[in-house]
């Protein structure tokens, strides 16, 4: 059974809230499920439980059978229809062509039959097919463009943003509803700034958070914070996320919906660089329900030393996470977990070999943790492997490892999507390494990385992925920081 | 060698003509002759756009008729016949608003067919192997229960099967999944309801994990 821990106040049952998400209620009954759905913490236990089936049933297309069956259709594509008949015993396929001449000559008298048959050189090709070449291409429209997102849930809809211009100007937003076929552009008014970054709701891909800043250097990283915006209609609108009296000065460094709930929306602020030591007093704020953003406690936990630029917060199962490296150390090496929304949080020391926090990512099915751990000799780095947490990121395991002698790229470095697929760049590691700097694919299940595309070149970076309706991933994205300004690049993958 | 990626593109973003998807084929060394008799240009022609369309869209199918029938034979097999039944009509596939929808249409009445016909006992409790014992696989392998998905997928009854696949998998909505099995809107959402439940009792007991 779907049951949840905790009742549901107004009674809602299974069925109604499998109809609610296959969309089968009439838009009243769908408006008013779709606010309580939002504050039930039974109706979303129960959703995600749902949610859970659809994502197990997810599975590659597999091509390996193709070539047999198209070699066998080829043969019977080529065979005259009369045999078909092959292999009929013979008085059975007399009787069958005496009732077929019967009945073409009745069709015959009524008029049906023998009309010319419509010619095929003028038949467009079926909507479903648009091919890509498989090499890399741009998209000039939006090749300003120095943030890039697709939301997990809906690997068609994405979003980029940029300025042209790098400066402080009004920011340029483009978004796309069809993998990144085509974009819609325009110009935001209100947020300004050259560097900017995107975040989708994983239950909503309308529902995206902006965040500006001015350029320093290439404009892919952020110098002066300009704000940071929130649109419920897929950018249409905004509103300014404002931080609270106390730290309200600081900028944003990163956004966390979580994955629990559509509801509440986590915000981490710009610590102050003047002390060293931090806590999530004044660090995390959270909105409940679009409200304004209030401090997530106001009883600050004992203060530990941390590198104050290596600091994440992370969501999964029903707990936000508040971790950080120390410093001189490159893994994650403190966790402060909470589950009330941070009105209260357990400090943590990850076990295992835990991950570079730059690294860390929910994946897609919004439990499992993933990233990459660095073996290190001293201050060198002499491995590097993808590890896991399927437990909240208490403890960590390696899973399949990178080639040999190859290194992550910087920036975002991995990518999940809802099929269980991980995306990774890597570039070669040490001067006597083969592998070739380009992007590599962790199939579900896989034991192995595959190489799936080069990038374009020096200074690439891997962004994100879009795919088909049904999840599966179909292109990878990078912006080329070569030319000024950045290029937007696509390439499609098997 | 181009790879088509076009599927995941709505139907209304169609923008390629005919010349194009001719150029842009993925070209194969066994070119297709015309049966006897057969205008050869217009056969060509034919053929070039319909290897196109069969190749994009034949893993999709192939896979979909795999998770229904369990067995890579018969889906190898059905599917080949859904593509054969695509050509037979492929002037009406070509008109039809949502060809996707059409083979989808025909691969689950075969493959439905397919499994009613079948006289042994499918989703017996076979037990789990070692390797999809969830304790003691490694991590990243653990994502998709590929083997269990697949044997909770057989208890269930076919229809439930089909309809829960076009609904999660392949992205069709209720109404399309519906509309495809020749199910009322009414008798889908119920039947899309029952076999969520089925699946989620199947697995569970199954040894599937709760979360």
């Amino acid at each position: 059974m779907i049951e949840a821990p905790m009742p549901c106040a107004d009674h809602i049952d299974l069925a109604t809230l499998s109809a609610w998400r296959d969309r089968a209620l009439t838009s009243a009954e769908y408006r008013q499920l779709t606010e309580h759905v939002a504050v039930c913490p039974s109706c979303q236990y129960r959703l995600r439980a749902i949610d859970r089936i659809g994502q197990s049933l997810q599975l590659p297309d597999t091509d390996e059978y193709q070539e047999r069956i198209w070699r066998g259709l080829q043969a019977r594509m080529r065979r005259p229809a009369a045999a078909h008949f092959a292999g009929v015993p013979r008085l059975v396929a007399a009787i069958s062509v005496l009732v077929i001449i019967a009945l073409f000559a009745l069709l015959a008298y009524r008029g049906h039959f023998l009309q010319p048959e419509k010619t095929m050189a003028t038949a467009t090709i079926p909507p479903t097919l648009t091919p890509l070449p498989a090499i890399w291409q741009s998209v000039p429209s939006v090749s300003y463009a120095v943030g890039i997102a697709f939301a997990t849930n809906d690997l068609q809809t994405g979003y980029v943003c940029g300025n042209p211009a790098s400066s402080a100007g009004p920011m340029k937003l483009g978004v796309t509803h069809d993998a990144g076929l085509t974009w819609t552009t325009s110009s935001l008014t209100e947020i300004r700034g050259g560097y900017c970054k995107i975040y989708i709701s994983p239950y909503d891909a309308l529902d995206v958070v902006l965040e500006g800043w001015t350029c320093s250097g290439n404009c892919l990283t952020g110098n002066k914070y300009m704000g940071t915006y929130r649109s419920g209609d897929g950018g249409k609108t905004w509103t300014q996320l404002v931080l609270p009296p106390g730290n309200e000065a600081s900028g944003v460094t990163a956004i966390e919906f979580p994955v629990w709930t559509p509801a509440a929306l986590f915000v981490l602020a710009e610590p102050s660089t003047s002390t060293e030591t931090i806590s999530p007093e004044h660090a995390i704020a959270v909105s409940i329900n679009g409200d304004p953003l209030t401090w997530t406690t106001e009883n600050p936990i004992t203060p530990i030393p941390a590198n104050p630029f290596s600091i994440k917060i992370f969501t999964t199962g029903n707990s936000i996470n508040f971790s950080m490296t120390q410093p001189n150390s490159f893994g994650l090496t403190d966790m402060f977990t909470s589950q009330d929304n941070g009105a209260t949080w357990v400090h943590s020391k990850p076990q295992g070999l835990s991950p570079t926090i730059g690294t860390l990512r929910t994946a897609a099915d919004r439990h499992t943790l993933v990233g990459v751990h660095d073996t290190l000799q001293g201050n060198d780095i002499i491995d590097q492997q993808a590890v896991f947490s399927t437990d909240g990121g208490k403890t960590w395991s390696a899973s399949s490892a990178f080639p040999k002698n190859s290194s992550l790229w910087e920036l975002p470095l991995v990518y999940t999507t809802l099929d269980g697929s991980m995306f990774v760049a890597l570039t070669p590691f040490g001067v006597s390494s083969s592998v070739q700097q380009g992007i590599y694919k962790l199939a579900p299940r896989g034991t192995s990385w595959v190489f799936v595309a080069p990038l374009v070149g020096e200074g690439s970076t891997f962004v994100a992925v879009s795919g088909d309706s049904t999840g599966l991933p179909k292109i990878v994205w990078e912006i080329d920081i070569a030319n000024s300004p950045p290029t937007l690049e696509f390439h499609p993958i098997r | 060698m181009f790879s088509f990626v076009g599927s995941f593109f709505p139907a209304s973003r169609l923008r390629f003509p005919l010349s194009m998807a001719v150029r842009q084929r993925n070209t194969h060394n066994e070119a297709t002759a015309p049966p006897p008799g057969a205008d050869a240009a217009a056969f060509m022609t034919q053929s070039h756009t319909f290897e196109t369309f069969f190749r994009q869209m034949e893993p999709r199918i192939t896979t979909y008729l795999l998770r229904i029938t369990g067995e890579n034979e018969a889906a190898c097999d059905l599917s080949q016949e859904t593509f054969l039944r695509a050509w037979q009509h492929f002037s009406e596939v070509q008109r039809h608003p949502d060809p996707r929808a059409w083979l989808f249409r025909v691969a689950t009445n075969l493959g439905l067919q397919h499994v009613r016909r079948r006289r042994h006992v499918v989703g017996s409790a076979t037990p789990l192997d070692q390797q999809h014992d969830p304790a003691g696989s490694d991590p990243g392998a653990r994502w998709v229960e590929r083997a269990l998905i697949q044997q909770v997928l057989d208890g269930l009854p076919p229809k439930h099967r089909a309809l829960l696949l076009l609904r999660e998998v392949y992205g069709f909505s209720c109404a399309e999944a519906g509309e495809l099995m020749g199910m009322t809107l009414e008798a889908t959402k119920m039947a899309l309801y029952r076999a969520r439940l089925q699946f989620r009792e199947r697995y569970l007991s199954k040894g599937g994990a709760q979360s």
